[in-house]
């Protein structure tokens, strides 16, 4: 389990992170959104211990990633969202650094590149950034590792290698890793990322289950407006509109509606997860 | 111990990042030791051009040519080798490979300052003889097959009945391992323009080091400069304090070297 405590970070003067506190349990894929330049890059990082915290502590298994302990890197894994083009042919890349993961396989590899039709021998530096990626995350998924973090992983992808990705995230990772995925493409991953940890400036806005969420948010596709919704969009033929589930009805969370609401209620939205006090 | 050092672990990083450097700097280097074989068909060429004949390649074109080639090659190989380790992409790969910081820094130092130097050497080597072998008339004598009177051993002075024998196989081994270490440390250290920077770096606390060492030596030495001038001194205990000074120091400029490369792995963060 990943317990993170009253974390802070500041590139300098610039404070991005500050006062964070939440614990990511195992077999949960969650889904890290938040504005440009909140911090979900830097969140990730920290995790992995490429930065330092700069106040408060990140704990995964009561060890400190920062120490970079072997043992514990041998149970991570990061894709960072943008990859390096090697010199060398993609089998033979992920043949010498698999090494290094006791759980990576390479017809593991191999089945994933196939997955993503991709070729394993073909050389780095020759492939497409959307190849590059791929590769990348294959590798990343045949580690097997117990944490998998994910910036971005589907920006670069085309639309086939989207639901790809989907299904390889759901089939090759382990049911008790922890998974956590960085992204502004919520719709490539709605089905699949749950919890949501929606991230401000400076603050976590909202960490819920997706059940959590439907049970106290409705989302609401209709013609007509309900004048309680707390954010609406029009659509073609309606309205996609989010208010407060009063009568505890079923419904389909909508991750972009649901991270608009949140923007524009902020206070509110946390006060209603929070449970300090119900609308 | 084992979070710090695994001889497993460390056999596998360092099978892994030899694999790497050949994948990058391999053909370069193979260039590197090829190099004496094309400039000595350059400058036949040239001299048939412009003289009329073939001229005589000889010790003074051939000794300086190597010591610029090897200058060159480990002033700019370092970089190239793992002046990447500062690139958020390429640093971010390094930094979460599970290995320590210990392995991946001493497998770096291994690379650069002994297999990559030997390799070159030995290539080096291999095309100074065939070019000795096969035109020997013009090329002259390989290396290898010289009576050279190299001396070997750690010091760089020594004395035989008379004469002062200057240790150039010693000097220029150390010399080179300080000056890659050197620019290891400038290729994980600079962000951009590693290799200008660090060779400025380098002249800047030269000439520092130097101004100082010279202001001491003047200031505190006078007694056994004088003593030394006027024969108090013998000429064998006079080698063996240089020898021992120069080895205290060069052992010093290596530790701190290496100390700063360490220090510097463990502090990169992207």
């Amino acid at each position: 389990m990943i317990q993170i405590n009253n974390l802070a970070f500041s590139y300098g003067s610039a404070e991005v992170l500050r006062n964070i506190s939440m614990n990511l349990e195992p077999g949960r894929i969650y889904g890290l959104l938040g504005e440009n330049g909140v911090g979900k890059t830097t969140l990730l990082t920290l995790l992995c211990g490429l930065k330092k915290c700069g106040a408060g502590t990140i704990d995964i298994d009561g060890r400190d990633p920062y120490r970079r302990d072997p043992g514990l890197l041998s149970e991570l894994c990061y894709l960072p969202d943008e990859v390096a083009p090697e010199n060398d042919r993609a089998a033979s890349w992920a043949a010498g650094r698999g090494r290094f993961w006791p759980g990576f396989t390479m017809e593991r590899f191999y089945e994933i590149m196939r997955v993503f039709e991709n070729d394993p021998s073909k050389k780095m530096n020759a492939m497409s950034s959307g190849q590059l990626k791929k590769t990348y995350i294959s590798f990343a998924l045949a580690c097997n590792t117990r944490y998998i973090f994910l910036d971005e992983p589907t920006n670069g992808l085309d639309i086939p290698s989207k639901a790809q990705f989907r299904t390889a995230i759901l089939k090759y990772t382990p049911e008790d890793s922890t998974i956590v995925i960085s992204t502004h493409q919520v719709r490539d991953l709605e089905d699949i990322i749950d919890p949501i940890i929606i991230l401000d400036r400076q603050d976590v806005l909202l960490n819920a289950s997706v059940e959590e969420i439907t049970s106290k948010l409705y989302f609401d596709y209709s013609s007509t407006l309900n004048p309680a919704s707390l954010y609406s969009e029009q659509l073609p033929g309606g309205f996609i509109q989010v208010y407060p589930n009063i009568g505890k009805k079923d419904c389909k969370i909508n991750v972009e509606a649901l991270f608009n609401t949140v923007h524009k209620n902020k206070d509110l939205v946390k006060r209603l997860f929070s449970n300090e006090q119900n609308i | 111990m084992n979070r710090i050092f695994n001889f497993s672990r460390f056999g596998r990083y360092l099978a892994y990042d030899l694999r790497n450097a050949r994948n990058n700097a391999g053909f370069t280097l193979l260039v590197y030791g090829l190099a004496p074989i094309f400039f000595f068909f350059f400058y036949e060429i040239c001299s048939l051009v412009f003289s009329g004949y073939f001229g005589n390649f000889g010790l003074g074109w051939r000794i300086p040519f190597l010591f610029v080639l090897m200058l060159v090659c480990f002033t700019l190989l370092p970089a190239r080798l793992y002046g990447r380790v500062t690139d958020r992409r390429y640093g971010t790969e390094f930094l979460m490979l599970p290995a320590s910081t210990f392995e991946k820094f001493l497998s770096m130092v291994i690379v650069t300052a002994v297999v990559m130097p030997l390799c070159l050497s030995l290539m080096l080597l291999v095309s100074d003889t065939l070019l000795g072998l096969v035109f020997g008339a013009l090329y002259g004598e390989p290396l290898l097959f010289m009576d050279n009177a190299v001396l070997f051993g750690v010091d760089p002075l020594a004395v035989a009945g008379d004469s002062l024998y200057v240790n150039f196989f010693a000097s220029f081994l150390v010399g080179w391992w300080i000056w890659i270490l050197f620019f290891i440390l400038g290729a994980v250290f600079f962000k951009k323009s590693k290799v200008a920077k660090t060779l400025l770096s380098y002249l800047l606390i030269s000439l520092v080091l130097g101004v100082t060492f010279s202001a001491i030596l003047l200031k505190t030495q006078t007694g056994t400069a004088e003593a030394f001038f006027t024969k108090d001194i013998d000429i064998q205990t006079a080698v063996n304090f240089l020898n021992v000074i120069s080895n205290a120091v060069n052992f010093l400029i290596s530790a701190v070297l290496l100390g700063l490369i360490y220090w510097r792995l463990r502090a990169l963060k992207h």
